[in-house]
């Protein structure tokens, strides 16, 4: 026995159902020499009196639990020491102390290590957990039914990151996603705010760097990018241009201008009177008023007509619906698209107000521009971009004059739409808008 | 209200109706004049005379078979198993006797069979086994395992006064570990009844018998990382109580069931199948069990702590499931 | 006394070991300590006739498909359960199975009864959950529970009842009735050493046939005799011959009283013949042709029969009544068994807890 070798004496389980005992008596005092098995100390328990003899030799250095108290199985009792050994106490076990009492060994668990199934069986100790399951994972029965009760499209789960491992989305994410986003989305497809983009490839994602500024998205760009990814992936985009001479338009403008504000207490726009050419030429193309449901194309009565306004002081860009733009006249519908734009730059429209669009139609070109490819707002087919309205040296009858001309831009989706009806369509809209002022439905409502 | 330990319990239970119903009688080894090998039935042999306490010679199945049929004759006898692995000695009068004895003919057989189950205490392969699997799976047999002071009392009042045949097992690890303030009424705890421990909304754990207070120190750790676990004490295996655990599950949607006894065909198997059935759409993850390697359980202490399930193990499955 | 077998008769070598030959005889009579009457000999005929024709009838039955699962007799068999059940009182308490019916025609179970629970019936106490070979009935006929096809199995249960009674200081006696091949299973020492402990009144009546299905007596046991082992147990123990009824209800007599006066168990073992297979699905290829001869001149209803006609104690016109009114009785059984209701398929999780 080494130099500073100590022993710890414990107190003995004398039965399996016993969980501590009582010191009776001290057979040696400290300072003592033992030799191994001679009896140290009697004991009392629920069962059995006995005495407890010395596992080693040596010198009795310390008794740390005195006549007649009662201690926990496996407690310390008593320290012997190497004979000849003056170093005081320690309480430390030796090493391979076979009194120490057994600790937890399955763990010796530190919160450090990662957590790891523990059935015990070989395949679920060699099933790790990797990080890089992918996320398309089924989701579990809970996710389901939470979306469910909360009036959340299966397809919108796509979209929401999980807490679970490996990105699994879990019932807390939905139950989470559904207190953030309030009212379930109309069928009108605005979207609601994203939480983020769902797991890209890491090699698609850029890091900020530490000069870099990160700004979180406004609920209201989020829902922007939410519905324009969607969009994308649902309709097949393809654009049809067309110009379009508006010098009928500006003489109608002129010379009616004061009687549509009078009547429809409202101005009368280029927009306006895009809006009543789009509308007359859908009732000659309905499947440009559709949406696409599986393998049918749904035609609809009445076209409830978007137009896209963009409030002032934001980038918010809302779509405010003209319901039944198809049943009114010039002033009626002036009095319509002023309305709405009004209470959209108010902030008070309401959720009536944005849904169930059946086409839209946009006009950035108010900022300048040519054209371009607007995307669908879906479940529509086709929407109408508006580029702006310039002076330009065009070809009349063979020879150079300068018109006011305006780049129009169907969008359509080419599950349902060829491009010989866009195209059509187009021409349609243009002759109605380079037709003589006097089209029909002049006295309106 | 006094303070009584787990074995106390058990022994105030046997004397009180011992004393109520002169009909009660005990048999079993070494339990009269040496007071029993836990000393569950030390000084009834003074009190109640050895008509009644009942010391008998090794032969299991032989005394088993005698406690049926006085049993069947109006008696109300409590077998005791000295360790609870010697029922297997006594299977066939168990199971083909007092089980279905009722079905067949009508006859009701009011004993009880109790032992102390249990490992952990380098007992070896045939003193520490959890047997209640093989007997939740005989219809016409009950079977309980109380967690606690009160409900062994309580269950083993009941058991005494049930007109079935009840397998009672009381874990001896709790023996003397658990200690309870008892009220003085004579109170009893219904069979076929779960309760929560801990309530809690993250995680369920269904358990029983000594893995209860594993249970509870793992959702004390857990509390402390802002996970709160609920735990339900089955207490009655048989007839079991399924509502309880199944509301459990369906508010925290994640199930964990620990049990000792070993994994494959052990009643927390059951507990499983039951939630994936009938709580199918609650589940947020998959149903994990906590039990005993599939080996017998061995002596060595560095074996044993490996192949019994622990607060370490419970732990880390329970991390397992929150974090599926 | 008992007449020596004529020498024409003499036991063949198989025979002996199954019947020590100063048990054999094929004439009986009763001694002077057998006070029953004339009438009551007749209800022993009457028991054993009825036993006899209506394995018969259930044979018959079972051949033709009508009964499903097995059928056991006890053909050779039936003075022991009625020379036994014949000397309990009323409040006595027996368990055996359908080998001993005539125990149970002795105690007033009802042909129809019985065929109706082979038929799968729906009547009491069973309801059909139990095959017509057990049946237990405690309040109307004192036939105990038990559960297995092992005959030792209620051994330990029929110490429980014999504790019962002495820890009620009653003076009623329980009869296990058991077989040769059912003393191998542990359960008949255990029971019996619980019994002999307490000195409990437990009378263990072995019914030595010689086979256990197909394995003889020497594959079972080293001893001779089951009755060998009862120093085991420190318990008086007595061979005799069970197809002598008179000779049954000698050892029985002794038997019953040693257990009422509280002296403790005691052990009955009667040599006999299986006549018939161990059920009706083995045709008993495994028993000597003339070990079968030997037995068939010494059936006990034959014996009897013999007896109460050459000692004039009932004339043989009154024995032929008998038979016919047995044969009668069971044909009736059969069409009133019939009649019984089938059980109700909804009812099979009924009555699991009391």
């Amino acid at each position: 026995m080494g130099h500073d070798m100590v022993t710890r004496i414990v107190m003995p389980q004398m039965g399996e159902s016993l969980a501590e005992g009582t010191v009776v008596r001290w057979l040696k005092s400290v300072g003592d020499e033992v030799t191994v098995d001679e009896p140290l100390f009697e004991i009392s328990t629920d069962k059995v009196d006995t005495d407890v003899p010395s596992p080693v030799a040596g010198v009795l250095r310390e008794i740390l639990v005195n006549d007649g108290e009662t201690v926990v199985v496996g407690a310390a009792v008593a320290v012997v020491g190497a004979s000849g050994d003056d170093a005081t106490s320690s309480s430390a076990p030796a090493p391979g102390d076979a009194s120490t009492v057994p600790e937890d060994s399955a763990g010796h668990f530190k919160a450090t290590q990662p957590a790891r199934l523990v059935s015990f069986q070989e395949a679920s100790l060699a099933r790790e957990v990797s990080d890089d399951v992918p996320a398309d994972r089924s989701y579990s029965p809970a996710v389901l039914d939470t979306a469910r009760r909360g009036g959340l499209p299966v397809g919108t789960l796509t979209g929401l990151t999980g807490s679970g491992r490996g990105g699994r989305l879990t019932k807390r994410d939905v139950e989470r996603y559904l207190q953030q986003s309030g009212s379930p989305p109309g069928s009108d497809g605005v979207g609601h705010p994203d939480a983020r983009e769902a797991a890209t490839p890491p090699a698609y994602v850029y890091r900020p760097g530490a000069d870099d500024r990160v700004v979180p998205m406004s609920p209201a760009r989020q829902r922007i990018a939410h519905h324009m990814r969607w969009s994308t992936r649902i309709s097949a985009h393809a654009t049809a241009f067309a110009e379009c001479d508006m010098s009928a338009c500006a003489a109608l403008i002129a010379s009616r201008r004061a009687e549509v504000e009078r009547e429809g207490d409202a101005p009368l726009t280029y927009t306006v009177l895009v809006a009543r050419a789009v509308v007359a030429a859908l009732a000659e193309f309905p499947t440009l008023n559709a949406s696409v449901v599986d393998d049918s194309l749904v035609l609809k009565p009445h076209v409830h007509l978007g137009v896209a306004v963009v409030l002032p002081d934001t980038d918010d860009l809302l779509v405010p619906v003209v319901r039944g733009a198809d049943g009114l006249a010039l002033a009626g519908l002036a009095r319509a698209i002023h309305d709405l734009a009004t209470r959209a730059r108010a902030r008070r429209l309401t959720p009536e107000d944005v849904q169930g669009g059946t086409f839209t139609l946009t006009n950035p070109g108010m900022f300048g521009g040519l054209g371009g490819t607007p995307i669908i707002n879906q479940p529509q087919v086709a929407i109408l971009g508006l580029g702006a309205i310039a002076k330009r040296p065009v070809v009349v009858d063979d020879a150079i004059a300068i018109r006011p001309i305006m780049v129009m831009s169907l969008t359509f989706d080419h599950r349902a739409v060829d491009g010989v009806m866009a195209f059509k369509y187009l021409d349609r809209v243009r002759r109605h808008l380079e037709a003589a002022p006097e089209a029909p439905g002049t006295s309106g409502r | 209200m006094a303070v009584a330990t787990y074995l106390d319990a058990i022994s105030q239970a046997l004397r009180e109706e011992m004393r109520r119903d002169p009909n009660v009688i005990l048999l079993g080894e070494d339990i009269g004049a040496f007071g029993g090998a836990f000393k569950v039935t030390r000084g009834f042999l003074e009190e109640f005379g050895p008509e009644r306490v009942i010391d008998t010679p090794i032969s299991e199945s032989g005394f088993v078979g005698a406690a049926c049929g006085a049993a069947i004759e109006g008696f109300r006898p409590v077998v005791e198993f000295q360790f609870a692995d010697f029922i297997a000695c006594a299977f066939d009068q168990i199971v083909n006797f007092a089980a279905k004895a009722y079905y067949r003919w009508g006859t009701p057989v009011p004993v009880v069979f109790r032992g102390p189950s249990g490992g952990g205490f380098r007992g070896g392969p045939f003193h520490s086994q959890n047997p209640e699997a093989w007997f939740t799976h005989v219809p016409g047999l009950k079977v309980v395992a109380p967690s606690t002071p009160y409900e062994a009392k309580g269950l083993l009042k009941a058991a005494v006064r049930d007109n079935n045949p009840v397998v009672y097992f009381e874990h001896k690890h709790l023996y003397r570990r658990i200690r309870e303030d008892l009220p003085d009424d004579d109170f009893v705890v219904e069979i076929g009844k779960a309760n929560v421990k801990r309530a809690g909304a993250d995680l369920t754990i269904v358990t029983y018998g000594a893995m209860v207070h594993e249970s509870l120190e793992v959702a004390e750790r857990l509390a402390r990382d802002g996970a709160e676990v609920e735990v339900v004490d089955l207490r009655t295996l048989c007839p079991l109580d399924t509502e309880t655990f199944l509301a459990s599950v369906r508010k925290t949607s994640r199930a964990l069931v620990v049990y000792e006894a070993h994994l494959t065909g052990g009643f927390g198997g059951e507990i499983a199948a039951i939630i994936a059935d009938q709580a199918f759409d609650a589940l947020d993850a998959p149903v994990r069990r906590v039990a005993a390697l599939d080996v017998p359980i061995p002596f060595s202490p560095t074996l044993e702590d490996a192949m019994l399930p622990s607060a370490a193990s419970i732990h880390r499955a329970a991390i397992d499931v929150l974090e599926y | 006394m008992v007449p020596p077998s004529p020498d024409a008769d003499r036991l063949s070598t198989t025979a002996a070991a199954f019947l020590d030959p100063a048990l054999d005889r094929t004439a009986i009579a009763p001694d002077v300590d057998e006070d029953a009457t004339p009438a009551e000999m007749r209800s022993w005929y009457r028991t054993m006739r009825l036993t006899r024709t209506f394995e018969q009838k259930l044979a018959s039955l079972y051949r033709q498909g009508q009964i499903v699962g097995a059928v056991y007799l006890g053909t050779g068999q039936e003075a022991i359960a009625t020379g036994v059940v014949g000397l309990l009182r009323r409040d006595d308490y027996f368990s055996t199975v359908a080998r001993n019916l005539s125990g149970w025609f002795h105690r007033g179970v009802e042909p129809k009864h019985v065929f109706a629970r082979w038929f799968g019936k729906d009547i009491p106490p069973s309801h059909g959950r139990e095959l017509g070979l057990f049946l237990a009935d405690l309040p109307n006929f004192g036939i105990a529970p038990y559960h297995n096809g092992s005959m030792a199995s209620w051994i330990p249960s029929g110490a429980g009842f014999a504790l019962a009674f002495k820890l009620r200081r009653q003076p009623r006696v329980y009869v296990a009735f058991t077989g040769d091949g059912a003393t191998s299973p542990g359960d008949f020492y255990e029971g019996l050493n619980f019994a002999a402990i307490h000195r409990l009144p437990l009378v263990v009546v072995v019914e030595s046939n010689g086979f256990a299905y197909s394995t003889p007596a020497t594959s079972q046991m080293p001893v001779r005799n089951v009755a060998d082992r009862a120093p085991a147990f420190d318990i008086p123990a007595e061979i005799a011959f069970g197809n002598d009824i008179f000779e049954v209800r000698r050892a029985a007599r002794r038997a019953l009283q040693h257990a009422r006066e509280g002296k403790g168990p005691y052990m009955v073992e009667f040599k006999t013949f299986r006549r018939r297979g161990h059920g009706e699905h083995d045709d008993q290829g495994y028993v000597p042709a003339d070990l079968r001869a030997f037995w068939e001149r010494r059936d006990p209803i034959t014996l009897f029969h013999d007896y109460l006609t050459g000692a004039g104690v009932v004339p043989a016109e009154a024995l032929d009544d008998i038979d016919r009114a047995c044969h009668n009785l069971v044909e009736q059984a059969v069409d009133e068994a019939r009649a019984f209701p089938d059980p109700s398929p909804d009812s099979v999780t009924q009555r699991l807890f009391a």
